[in-house]
């Protein structure tokens, strides 16, 4: 859900180029795991086109909440997916974002550590519930919630490293400015919350197998 | 923590008062902006970027999809 919203040429050269090797290598850490360590089968790879076409198709839908926020539903292509795979959707996400003139082509590097960030802590999240004694619903709720949180903190970090070019505003009032957009984010987050509990919850009752890799019980319950 | 978020976010929502995230994003870190104008889309939802390449690419990886599969 946090995503940078600034237009090309906000960041300065050394840190678009900054943002973007440090996302290739972590880019480039998730294929090696893909490859080597977690082969992926077919079912994985349909699955990761159908979250890349969701998050593509409800990330540039304008929702008419606190004056226009966007969705794109990192946390549950976390939770389905895994970090690892879902490293690969966001960037295809940004990259066809950025194609059709939503986001800069230069904050994709940037925006991918954001979104990166948010699928990986859902992901965490969501798992280290497993063991606890609480429904799938509020599971994903909570690992939903605390993942764009944790975005939210990256993207204010990575603004406030970069530094916006032209602009004389001092580091507390950015920091100020961004803590009140991150928290008007957090209540979007509490929607996000609920579509992605309710879809995983879903997806446990009818296809349990899909959460086999969060959850190795659901696999076994059908 | 539902409540805590919600209220917590609606007193941003008031202090930065109704705008859009793109003008949200540049009064936050000081860039000039200007207020989001175009259609009203739906109930209020609007896509972002230009609508023909929307299609496209998301035909695209439908069918990307089903070929896959």
């Amino acid at each position: 859900m946090a995503h940078i919203h600034l237009p090309d040429g906000a960041f300065s050269i050394q840190w678009i180029i900054t943002w973007w090797i440090i996302a290739i290598i972590i880019l480039g850490l998730c294929l090696y795991w893909l490859k080597k360590v977690k082969k992926i089968d077919n079912k994985k790879i349909t699955l990761a086109a159908m979250l890349t076409a969701a998050s593509f198709a409800i990330f540039q839908i304008n929702i008419p909440l606190f004056g226009g926020v966007h969705m794109n539903l990192t946390p549950l292509i976390g939770m389905l997916a895994g970090p690892a795979i879902g490293a690969i959707i966001v960037l295809i996400v940004n990259i066809f974002s950025a194609a059709i003139g939503h986001g800069g082509w230069g904050m994709i590097g940037a925006n991918l550590l954001v979104n990166v960030t948010e699928v990986t802590v859902a992901y965490g999240i969501y798992k280290a519930l497993g063991k606890i004694n609480l429904d799938t619903f509020s599971k994903a709720g909570i690992g939903t919630i605390t993942g764009v949180l944790f975005g939210n903190i990256t993207m204010i970090l990575i603004i406030l490293i970069s530094g916006i070019q032209g602009v004389n505003q001092d580091i507390p009032n950015t920091l100020y400015g961004l803590s009140l957009l991150a928290a008007v984010n957090m209540g979007v987050a509490i929607i996000e919350a609920f579509i992605t509990g309710y879809v995983v919850s879903y997806i446990k009752r009818v296809r349990p197998d899909m959460l086999a890799e969060v959850t190795p019980v659901a696999a076994t319950a059908k | 923590m539902v409540l805590i978020f919600l209220v917590l976010s609606l007193f941003a929502y008031i202090i930065t008062g109704d705008k859009g995230i793109e003008e949200r994003f540049s009064n936050a870190v000081g860039l000039p902006s200007e207020p989001e104008s175009g259609d009203n889309g739906i109930f209020g939802f609007t896509l972002e970027g230009n609508h023909l390449s929307y299609v496209i690419i998301l035909a695209l990886i439908l069918v990307a999809t089903a070929l896959i599969r």
